[in-house]
């Protein structure tokens, strides 16, 4: 019975792997600051990207940096921050779930601990305590974990969809946070652009902003630039964000602005 | 809508604002759009001048004077003469 379990377990990993495994995700920040017990970034993880997640959850890395994980001796109880992009938009109940179902592989049982869940530098961290031995295995573990977390999908807030349905040839300006995607319709003479809902304090600078264009209750398109978007290349909103946006929205064949 | 529809349509007084701002999305995609369909974008005020001035910073290199996206330069009148004063003698 129990074998059955993790077998099946096992195949919903590996489609999860599939599905999300071949895309690439830039750790920008492999392991949160501010941590008083934890070295940062000890591993030298911050430009690396995991790009696969195998059939038992682990994130694959080049062969140096796998050396570098080979070579890295985790003491006892060391404590890390698990780095989850926000973007993702994971709860605290969906990160129990996930590990409690990758979990069922064996490799995190160094996993001891699941301890606070916050909101630091855009990156929702996740604490963790490592067991002796273990830690090699787990932080393969975890970061592959990230890069799942990572492809979760996209929280639209109340009202926007009926407001995409109320148009018939409008533009509405979006912003993104933590995977929570809001909507304004923009009006000639009020909101013009992402400045002025910045100037009425509608959003802050911390999302970053895309726009759509709505014809009869449909998207249409989607702009991914944006004035909110400076730490991005190219003021761009990234395409796999924007396809995320877009299938949350229903309307996987909008035009994407610039084409990916 | 081709890069000439879109250079049709932001030189289009009576266009509409949702008009515009796909227009200045498609000339802010291409690299085929000149400086001047771009200076005409940011005519066209809110968000389509607001892509374009993204779009300008892009192409002129023209350093920002910090990441707040308020101190963003959107005033057409001010990228003519930035972009008068760059250019080689």
């Amino acid at each position: 019975m129990i074998k059955t379990i993790k077998q099946c377990l096992m195949q919903v990993v590996l489609v999860m792997a599939i599905i999300w495994g071949s895309l690439p995700e830039r750790l920008n920040a492999a392991f949160c600051a501010g941590d008083p017990v934890n070295q940062v970034d000890p591993l030298g993880l911050a430009n690396e990207a995991p790009t696969v997640v195998d059939s038992s959850g682990l994130a694959s890395y080049p062969p140096h940096i796998e050396d570098r994980f080979i070579n890295f001796n985790v003491p006892e109880d060391l404590i890390y921050y698990a780095p989850v992009p926000s973007e993702a938009g994971m709860r605290q109940a969906d990160a129990h779930a996930a590990v409690v179902l990758l979990g069922a592989f064996g490799p995190p049982a160094a996993l001891s601990v699941l301890e606070t869940y916050s909101a630091v530098n855009a990156w929702t961290a996740m604490k963790i305590t490592l067991g002796q031995g273990r830690g090699y295995v787990s932080l393969r573990w975890l970061l592959g974990f990230t890069v799942v977390a990572a492809k979760t999908g996209m929280n639209i807030a109340d009202g926007s969809k009926e407001l995409i349905a109320n148009s018939a040839d409008d533009v509405l300006l979006g912003v993104v946070e933590n995977g929570n995607v809001r909507l304004f319709k923009s009006a000639a003479g009020q909101i013009e652009g992402h400045s002025d809902l910045l100037k009425q304090r509608l959003i802050s600078s911390d999302e970053q902003g895309f726009s759509i264009g709505v014809k009869n209750g449909q998207v249409i398109s989607i702009f991914r630039r944006s004035i909110l978007n400076p730490k991005l290349t190219d003021w761009l909103l990234p395409v796999e964000k924007t396809k995320r946006i877009l299938k949350e929205l229903g309307a996987e064949g909008a035009e994407i602005y610039p084409r990916p | 809508m081709t890069t000439e529809e879109a250079r049709e349509t932001i030189r289009d007084d009576a266009a509409s604002f949702s008009a515009w701002v796909t227009a200045a999305g498609v000339l802010t995609s291409t690299e085929e759009s000149t400086l001047e369909d771009l200076l005409l974008c940011l005519d066209r005020k809110g968000l389509p001048a607001e892509m374009a001035a993204t779009t300008l910073y892009v192409r002129t290199k023209r350093p920002l004077k910090d990441n707040s996206p308020l101190s963003l330069v959107v005033d057409s009148q001010n990228w003519q003469e930035y972009l008068q004063k760059a250019r080689p003698q």
